[in-house]
C-alpha cells in the first residue's frame, strides 16, 4: 500500500474521530440550553441515579428534539448523497427538488382526510415522496441521461407545486390542521419520545439498507454504458437506490417536516473532507447530518432567546449562500 | 467451419432509430475467434450502431446476434460481462477514485451483493489487469492525475479484470496523441497475441485498420460491404467506394500503407 493511501486513510480516521467528538460537545451543550440549567454531572446522576426534577424536565423535553435533530439530519443527508449518486449530479437535494414536499403534501392530505390513519403517515409521505420523484425523474430525463439544469428546473416547479397544494390545504382548513402546521414550520421544539421512536425505525431500516447500497452507489459514478457492459442492470439498481432515498427523505419530512439544503450541503462537505467512496461517504455523511442539523436547530433555540427560530429557517438562511460557495468550489471537482 | 458454436456473430441483423430509415440493414457475419477484427467505414455508415448492438446497449430490430451458441438476449447481463468486455471512446469515473479501484470494479460480474468483499481471484485478476496495462505504478493515484493515454490503458485494465475471452473497443485512441494511439494499438496487439483475446475495434484510422487487424469489415450505408482478411480487402477500389476519397497502397519495410491521393 502506497504512502500517499495511508496517509489518506488516517485523515479520513481523524476526521470521523474530530466529528463524532464535535457531536457530543454539541450534544451537551444543545442540553444545556433554554430556561432550565444544571450541570452535566448533575444530569448524569438524575437520569441514572437518583431523580431530580430537572433532568427529568430535560429528559422528556429537550431529549426527544435533540435525538429527532440528530437522526432526521442524518436520514436526510443520507437521502442527498443516495440521490445525489443516482442523478449524477451533486445539486439532487430530496429537499430541493420536491421529494420532501411531495411526501408533506402526501401526509398531509391523508391525515386530515382520514385522521385514523394518522399513524401511517410516514407511509403516506413515502408513496408522496415516490411519486413527486417518479415526476421529478421523468421529466428531468432526456437522451438518455438527467440533465443538471433539467433538474433542477423541473424539481423547483415540482416543488413549488407540492408546496403550494400544502400551503392551500393548509388554508383552506384554517390553519388548524396541526400536521399541516407542523410540517409547513418544520419546527422540531414540542418532539416527543414517540416521535423520537417513529423516526429511529425508519433510521435503523434505512441506514441498513445503506450498507448495501453503498457499493451500488459506488457502480453508478459510471457511465451508464460502462455499468452496462460490467453486467449491471442500471434502471434496477437506480431504481432500488432512489426507492431508499426516497424513503429516509419522506421519514424525515414525516416527523421534522421540510427542509432544504440539508440532503445538500452535508453531503457536499462530506465529499471534500472523505472524498467520493460511498463506504465513507454515507457513514460520514450520517455523521455530519446528525451534526450540522442539531446546530442548525440548537443555534435556532439560542440566537434570539427566549424566542426559537425553526432549524429549517436557519438550513435556509446559512445554507444558500454555503450552497453557492459550494457551487464555486466544487468546479474543480465535478467539472 | 464451426463459427456458431464459439465466439461471436450475428444473423440478419437489422436496426432502424426512427421507422422505415434502418441504420443496419440485414448484417450478418462472424467474428474470428482468436483474431483482431477491424470494423471501418465513413461517418454515419452505422459502426457505432453495429458496436451498440454488438455491447448490447440496443436491441436489434430483427436479427440475432450469437454468443457462443446462445442469443445474447437469453444470456444473463452478468454472464455476458463475463464473457465480452468493452471499452468505450469516453468514460466517466470520479475524480479521486484510485486507478486499483477502478480496475477493481471490472470484477463487478463477479460480485454479489452480499460477497463485495474481493476474494483472491479478484485481487489476481486486478494485480494482472494492472500489469497488462502497465499501470501498476500507477494504481494508488487519483484516476483524474493521469493524462487522457493513461486513462485509457486504465479503463483497458478494468476491461482486463472482467477476465474475458472477447474484447470490443470503440475508437478508443480518439482524441489521444499519435503516441498514445500507437501504445494502445501495441497494447490491444499484445493482448491478441499474448494471451489470445478476440478483439474487434472500431476505427478511424485505415492505416491503423492496416496495420493492427488481421480482419477487416467496412461498413457502407448501414450494409456490410466487405469482411475477409485486413490485406486482401483494403483496396483502393474499397477506399473509394467507402470513403469516396482517392488512394494507393505502398509497402514500406514491408508493411502496406495506404496513401491518400487527392
Amino acid at each position: 500500500m502506497s504512502k500517499e493511501k495511508t496517509i489518506s486513510n488516517l485523515r479520513v480516521t481523524l476526521i470521523f474521530i474530530t466529528t463524532v467528538v464535535l457531536i457530543l460537545i454539541l450534544f451537551l451543550t444543545a442540553m444545556n440550553i433554554g430556561g432550565l440549567k444544571t450541570s452535566p454531572a448533575k444530569l448524569f446522576g438524575g437520569l441514572f441515579i437518583r431523580y431530580d426534577k430537572d433532568a427529568a424536565v430535560i429528559f422528556e423535553l429537550r431529549f426527544p428534539r435533540i435525538v429527532v435533530a440528530l437522526l432526521g439530519g442524518a436520514l436526510m443527508a443520507v437521502a442527498g448523497v443516495l440521490m445525489q449518486a443516482v442523478m449524477k449530479n451533486p445539486l439532487a437535494d430530496p429537499g430541493i427538488i420536491g421529494i420532501g414536499s411531495g411526501a408533506a403534501f402526501f401526509a398531509i392530505l391523508v391525515t386530515a382526510l382520514f385522521p385514523s390513519l394518522a399513524v401511517f403517515m410516514p407511509v403516506f409521505s413515502f408513496l408522496g415522496g415516490l411519486l413527486a420523484f417518479a415526476i421529478v425523474y421523468t421529466l428531468a430525463w432526456k437522451g438518455g441521461e438527467i440533465s443538471a439544469i433539467r433538474l433542477i428546473l423541473v424539481g423547483i416547479a415540482v416543488n413549488a407545486v407540492f408546496t403550494g397544494l400544502y400551503q392551500a390545504f393548509d388554508q383552506m382548513t384554517g390553519g388548524r390542521n396541526v400536521n399541516a402546521a407542523r410540517v409547513i414550520s418544520a419546527n422540531i421544539s414540542l418532539k416527543t419520545w414517540n416521535d423520537v421512536k417513529i423516526l429511529a425505525v425508519y433510521a435503523l431500516i434505512g441506514l441498513l439498507l445503506c450498507i448495501l447500497a453503498a457499493k451500488k452507489c459506488n457502480l453508478l459514478s459510471l457511465s451508464d454504458q460502462t455499468l452496462h457492459s460490467l453486467g449491471v442492470r442500471v434502471g434496477r439498481t437506480k431504481i432500488t437506490v432512489s426507492v431508499i432515498s426516497v424513503l429516509l427523505a419522506s421519514a424525515f419530512t414525516a416527523v421534522v417536516g421540510t427542509v432544504g439544503f440539508l440532503g445538500l450541503i452535508v453531503p457536499h462537505i462530506a465529499r471534500l473532507l472523505v472524498g467520493s467512496d460511498h463506504k465513507r461517504l454515507i457513514p460520514y455523511s450520517v455523521l455530519l447530518g446528525a451534526f450540522i442539523f442539531l446546530l442548525a436547530d440548537t443555534v435556532g433555540r439560542t440566537i434570539a432567546y427566549p424566542y426559537e427560530i425553526s432549524a429549517s429557517v436557519i438550513m435556509a438562511v446559512v445554507g444558500g449562500p454555503a450552497f453557492i460557495i459550494l457551487l464555486k468550489r466544487s468546479r474543480r471537482i465535478y467539472g | 467451419m464451426d463459427n456458431h458454436s464459439i465466439g461471436l456473430c450475428a444473423e440478419h441483423l437489422s436496426f432502424s432509430y426512427v421507422k422505415e430509415c434502418s441504420v443496419i440493414n440485414n448484417i450478418s457475419f462472424s467474428i474470428s475467434a482468436g483474431k483482431i477484427t477491424a470494423l471501418i467505414g465513413p461517418n454515419g455508415c452505422g459502426k457505432s450502431t453495429l458496436f451498440s448492438l454488438l455491447t448490447g446497449k440496443l436491441k436489434p430490430d430483427a436479427g440475432n446476434i450469437i454468443l457462443d451458441g446462445q442469443n445474447i438476449s437469453d444470456i444473463k447481463r452478468r454472464d455476458i460481462a463475463r464473457r465480452v468486455s468493452v471499452v468505450h471512446q469516453q468514460n466517466t469515473a470520479p475524480n479521486d477514485i484510485t486507478v486499483r479501484r477502478l480496475v477493481a470494479m471490472g470484477r463487478t460480474p463477479y460480485q454479489t451483493l452480499f460477497s463485495s468483499a474481493q476474494n483472491k481471484n479478484d485481487s489476481d485478476a486486478v494485480e494482472r489487469a494492472l500489469q497488462i496495462t502497465n499501470t501498476e505504478k500507477h494504481a494508488d493515484r487519483m484516476i483524474s492525475t493521469l493524462s487522457g493515454g493513461q486513462r485509457q490503458r486504465v479503463w483497458l485494465a478494468m476491461a482486463l479484470a472482467q477476465a474475458t475471452d472477447i474484447l470490443l473497443l470503440d475508437e478508443v485512441t480518439a482524441y489521444l496523441d499519435i503516441y498514445y494511439q500507437l501504445s494502445i494499438l501495441k497494447l490491444v496487439q499484445n493482448l491478441n497475441r499474448e494471451y489470445g483475446m478476440t478483439i474487434v475495434l472500431v476505427m478511424h484510422d485505415v492505416n491503423q485498420a492496416l496495420t493492427y487487424s488481421d480482419e477487416v469489415m467496412v461498413m457502407q450505408k448501414g450494409e456490410m460491404a466487405a469482411f475477409g482478411k485486413t490485406s486482401e480487402i483494403i483496396t483502393p477500389e474499397r477506399i473509394r467506394d467507402a470513403f469516396r476519397v482517392n488512394s494507393r497502397i505502398k509497402s514500406c519495410d514491408g508493411k502496406p500503407f495506404c496513401f491518400f491521393t487527392d
